[in-house]
Formats: C-alpha cells, structure tokens, sequence
C-alpha cells in the first residue's frame, strides 16, 4: 500500500496512492498506516482522492485505523468521491469521520476567520 | 432497453453466442471439474484476465430467471476478486448507466469477498463461478461455489450499527451485507449437491 506523508501546519496529512483500498489490501493498509503515523501530532488527515474503490474491508480497516490512533490522535477524511463516498454514505460512516472535501494541503492551513485578503483566498 | 443476449456476442472474449452454438451450453459442469483458470481459453483480452485469474468460457445452460450471456471462473482468493470485478463490470460496461455500474461493482465485491473469506476459508483455493445476463435491462448475476452453506441470517435484514457508540467500540466489519441489500435486489440463495448459489439483480435505474 502506497502512503504519501506531508506535514501540514498542525495536521500530518497521509495520501494514498493506490486505487483501491479492499479486501485483497486491508491488511497492508493498516500495517502501512501504523507505520507513517509514529510520531504524529493529534490530528492525522487521511487523503482518499485518488482511492476510486473501497469495500467494506477497506472501510472497516479504515475504522481499525481511526481505533488504534485514538484517544491521543483523531483521524479524519478527505476527498472522499464517487464509489468511495458512496459506500460511507450507504453504512452512515460518513457520520463517524469529520470528512474534508477540499485537497488537504489546504484543510490545515484554514483560518479560523478568513483573512482580508491573500493567503486564504481561492481556498 | 439493452438486451445483451440478441446482440453480436462480444467476439474478443471468444464468443457468448446464443444458447447451443458453442455445442457446451448443453452440458452443466460442476464447479469441481472447472478446469485450472490458466488452461481456459484465453482470448484478446488476456492481459485483464491474468490479472483477474479468471476466465471466459461460454454461456452455461439458462437459469430459470435469466439467460447467462457471459460466465466467469474465478480462483476464489481475494486478489482475483479484485480483477473478476473490474472484469463484470466490463461486461456490463455498454448496457448500463454509469451509476448502475458503480452499484454492481460495489455489490460483486462484497459478495465475492464473502465466498473467498467465508464459504471457502481454510478450505483451499476452489474456484467460483460467476454467471452474468440482462433482463429487463438489469443486470442479472449468479455467483456458485462449493464452499461451506451460507448462514440464513445473511439475507436477513440486521438492524444497522448503533453509530454513536465511543470510537473504541466501532465496529470494523459487518457493513457487507448491508451494502449488498442495499443497492441489489431479487436476493436469492440455494444449496443444491452442494453447490451455494447465490443470485440478485442490480437495476439499471436506482
């Protein structure tokens, strides 16, 4: 399972690079995903926009994920589209996860008050 | 309405055809005698099918509630599930709307899924076989195995998940059968001489 990792402002944000999070890749993702967030801070950013398929294995390895990084660290979701969002909606996962629509290299860099003008604009 | 069993058979997987031509739709091959998945004649489309580990073979005899147009073998472990599903949903591909075709890839992989990890765990890799039809313009699917009977309280409806529960207290597994009923229909299941079948429909229009 391919995992990208960028440190963001104050959340370590975690790309998946494959295309299919599913039966057949569940147990990698874990393991992968238990290894690229040693040492992160309390909040972790999933980005699924280029994942077009997850299964209930997929999902539930998902779940397993947000498990083990809680009390101390909160997993949260971006970019979920098309079949993968569909699959959260359809189990009401979607209502366990706070779900980023946007790319996720700007969900942290989000001021609490849009700023006059600049930095946050476009966003 | 599409109706893929009077069309031109899709010639590069080696010819569905109408009942009869092939001189094979006469015969009803067990699942145990399908012969190794490398040995099935391969067609143009080799490169997907390796990937899949499954093979074409042509139409079996007609099931009662549709007429299998297509037919799949798959060596029932999980990374074959992964290209059976991309391969149906190909089949499929020209006669359904795109939304339906999300559906079907949703529901194939769930009940694909079930039979590797389920009907046939610890059991050896045995293969599986998926037999494919429209009807009414639906999509028509009857996935056979001969792995363990299939527990009635899968087509059951569960109540959901209690969602509020503490996070260490989510559940990780379970959400496959409610998927399946959610988006299929027509859920049916046998067990005959051993062989599970288990068929459903997914429509066309949601």
């Amino acid at each position: 399972m391919k995992l990208t990792r960028e440190q963001a402002d104050d959340c370590l944000v975690i790309r998946v690079d494959d295309d299919r999070i599913d039966a057949a890749a569940a147990i990698g993702f874990k393991d992968a995903m238990r290894e690229a967030t040693q040492g992160a801070g309390a909040r972790v950013v999933l980005d699924l926009s280029r994942v077009e398929f997850v299964d209930s294995s997929g999902l539930g390895a998902i779940v397993a994920v947000m498990k083990f990084l809680a009390p101390r660290q909160n997993l949260e979701l971006a970019g979920l589209a098309g079949n993968v969002a569909r699959v959260f909606h359809l189990t009401r996962m979607d209502s366990v996860f706070t779900i980023h629509g946007q790319a996720p290299s700007r969900v942290c860099a989000l001021p609490e008050h849009p700023a006059s003008g600049g930095a946050a604009s476009g966003v | 309405m599409s109706d893929m069993s009077g069309q031109q058979p899709w010639v590069e997987d080696g010819g569905i055809g109408p009942q009869g031509e092939t001189g094979l739709a006469e015969q009803r091959a067990p699942v145990a005698t399908y012969p190794e998945a490398r040995s099935v004649p391969k067609t143009r489309s080799q490169a997907a099918l390796a990937a899949g580990r499954s093979g074409i073979e042509p139409a079996a005899p007609a099931l009662p509630e549709m007429v299998a147009t297509h037919r799949l073998v798959m060596r029932a472990n999980l990374c074959a599930v992964r290209g059976t599903v991309v391969r149906a949903v190909a089949v499929f591909g020209p006669h359904l709307p795109e939304q339906a075709l999300d559906d079907l890839e949703i529901v194939l992989s769930e009940v694909l899924n079930n039979v590797v990890e389920h009907a046939y765990a610890g059991l050896g890799e045995d293969s599986v076989d998926l037999a494919l039809g429209c009807q009414g313009g639906d999509a028509m699917v009857t996935v056979s195995d001969r792995g363990r009977p299939m527990p009635a309280q899968n087509l059951a409806a569960a109540p959901a998940p209690d969602l509020t529960l503490p996070v260490a207290a989510l559940p990780e597994g379970g959400f496959g059968w409610s998927l399946i009923r959610s988006l299929a229909c027509d859920i049916q299941y046998s067990r005959i001489d051993g062989v599970n079948r288990l068929s459903f429909r997914v429509p066309r229009n949601r």
